[in-house]
């Protein structure tokens, strides 16, 4: 992760793994692990990298060699892992945005000062994890912000924020509880995030509900 | 410059307002910094002020109605009513209004509120759209309640509105943040359709304090530069409604829509004025305009330069005292127009604002 500033750096820096107030089963990989990765997840993530690099037409077979239930996962596709990749820009343009950036000289006076104002306000936000992983959260989940037209949090039970810069996303289908794939991954900033992957796990798949 | 944070007023009840001490705000003002307003505070003119406005438009079960427009309702005028009550200290009227608000208009899986309420159709809400002008104001209604009365609740519905506010409201335009008008039907492919008076500026420095995004200082920012831009005709007013395409060029005419200011353009004066910025195009043009022509009429074909037959309420007429005020055509009025004149809901809440804005700046 590049921090914004000196100042970011210095906050990213002092956070411990407490303050993220990591929040998944004991039984999954942690998500900050940097375990080796086994065979099966060399070989996964082959097939997921490949199939986002060729445009996501290999990413169904990616989903379908390890769990059947890939039709409980209704409205899933293709673009739902585009979305994964556009969540490390999200990121990268969040650290532009917590860079402060000065006044367009068309606010006037007054409008640098109201804006200094607002700055000053979201000042304390950026020493704290739990502010920084909210604001990560949302902009993945927004439209506006850089986030998909349809939200993850329509589909998935779970997207932790590991890092202002890593995500980890649990892909279990929040309709049915089923999970089609436990997939942990870490991003980094744009442009190919998914070439610096920590951990990719497979998780096993529960029943139908 | 002075810094200082929004989190610097303190509860009162209105009988007490001008005793207790509002810490950084004064400081802040005799510093020159940007007016950072707070809905902490209420002369006993607002309160009885407040009294006539909930008489006159507020049931008993806390719908606040559109009498100008057949009696609806809508989100708009529930976040006014949260806005007025909780500046008047009126917790039994706040508490009324936020319960038919919820009940009616608010979805809770986005946080925000349907924008329209008609009681004489079944179902009275037959369009769950939202209009941005009415969760901002709810938003920030709530935030407010929370801090002054500690009362979480608030606090926490106030925050899944400003979220929702971010998640579905904004969009990125070359390299600006806008805010949408509403969640649906604003984007037409090519370019987007925004309404300048939503940009409610006095409210986002309490919901950058609430909900720490740096998204809010952007929308204030990009905001602020495109109101300079979006200024039209003889007068280089602002529009009720105007375009843009997605690179975020210039505005335009909004495709569909007339190129006035009128009622709801007048707001963007108003909220200029009311977060201290005085020197901003799009309060100055107004009130250059007001101080040419003070019997202006309530709306002014932007396209081909003519004045409208309808004259201006009350509620705009508090408006252009307080705008030609700030932009230092004219001195800051000691009163305002009264809500007892307003003909309808509409003039009586620009009339109520428009107090608020006053009070901020005077005190």
């Amino acid at each position: 992760m590049s921090a914004p500033d000196e100042r970011n750096a210095a906050a990213y820096a002092s956070w411990s793994d407490d303050d993220w107030d990591n929040t998944w089963d004991a039984a999954e990989p942690p998500p900050r692990s940097r375990k080796p990765r086994g065979l099966l997840s060399r070989l996964a993530f082959l097939v997921l990298a490949i199939g986002l690099l060729a445009g996501g037409s290999l990413t169904g077979l990616a989903f379908y060699s390890v769990d059947q239930t890939i039709d409980a996962f209704s409205g899933t596709s293709d673009e739902d892992l585009t979305r994964f990749v556009s969540a490390g820009e999200v990121s990268a343009q969040l650290e532009h945005d917590l860079t402060a950036q000065p006044a367009p000289a068309s606010v006037g006076a007054a409008g640098a000062r109201y804006l200094a104002s607002i700055q000053e306000n979201l000042s304390s936000a950026w020493q704290s994890p739990a502010a920084i992983r909210d604001m990560v959260k949302r902009r993945v989940l927004a439209p506006g912000l850089g986030g998909s037209e349809d939200t993850l949090a329509d589909h998935f039970s779970r997207i932790e924020v590991i890092s202002p810069t890593r995500l980890a996303i649990d892909l279990t289908d929040s309709e049915t509880n089923s999970v089609v794939i436990g997939l942990c991954l870490g991003f980094v900033t744009a442009p190919l995030p998914l070439w610096q992957v920590d951990h990719l796990a497979w998780q096993t798949p529960q029943p139908h509900c | 410059m002075a810094m200082y944070s929004y989190s610097m007023a303190v509860f009162r009840t209105p009988s007490c307002a001008r005793l207790l001490p509002r810490r950084g705000f004064l400081a802040g003002i005799a510093a020159g910094a940007a007016i950072v307003p707070s809905l902490a505070r209420a002369s006993d003119q607002f309160v009885s002020e407040w009294e006539i406005f909930r008489s006159r438009f507020v049931t008993n079960d806390g719908r606040v109605v559109d009498t100008g427009n057949g009696g609806i309702s809508h989100s708009e005028g529930q976040g006014y009513g949260l806005l007025f009550s909780l500046r008047a200290g009126d917790r039994g009227s706040f508490d009324r209004i936020l319960d038919w608000t919820d009940r009616e208009l608010r979805s809770d899986q986005t946080g925000l509120h349907a924008w329209r309420y008609d009681p004489t159709l079944s179902p009275p809400v037959s369009d769950t759209n939202n209009a941005t002008d009415g969760d901002l104001a709810i938003a920030w209604a709530l935030i407010e309640a929370g801090r002054q009365w500690q009362w979480d609740s608030y606090t926490q519905d106030g925050l899944a509105t400003a979220n929702g506010i971010l998640r579905s409201l904004t969009v990125r335009a070359g390299g600006s943040l806008l805010l949408l008008p509403g969640a649906h039907g604003f984007d037409s492919g090519d370019g987007f359709t925004l309404n300048p008076s939503y940009y409610m500026f006095p409210a986002f420095p309490a919901l950058a304090a609430a909900l720490p995004d740096p998204a809010w200082e952007q929308l204030a920012s990009n905001g602020l530069a495109l109101l300079s831009q979006a200024r039209f005709g003889r007068w280089n007013l602002p529009a009720d409604w105007f375009g843009i395409d997605r690179q975020g060029g210039s505005p335009t005419d909004a495709a569909g829509r007339e190129m006035q200011f009128s009622y709801d353009a007048v707001r963007v004066p108003l909220f200029l004025a009311w977060a201290g910025l005085d020197d901003h195009p799009a309060l100055v043009s107004p009130a250059s305009f007001w101080q040419a022509n003070p019997g202006a009429p309530a709306s002014v074909d932007l396209a081909i330069n003519e004045l409208g037959d309808d004259p201006a309420s009350s509620g705009m007429h508090a408006i252009r005292q307080v705008s030609t005020g700030a932009a230092g055509f004219a001195a800051m009025p000691d009163r305002l127009p009264s809500v007892r004149q307003a003909r309808d809901y509409y003039s009586a809440a620009l009339s109520m604002l428009a107090q608020m804005a006053l009070a901020d700046r005077t005190l």
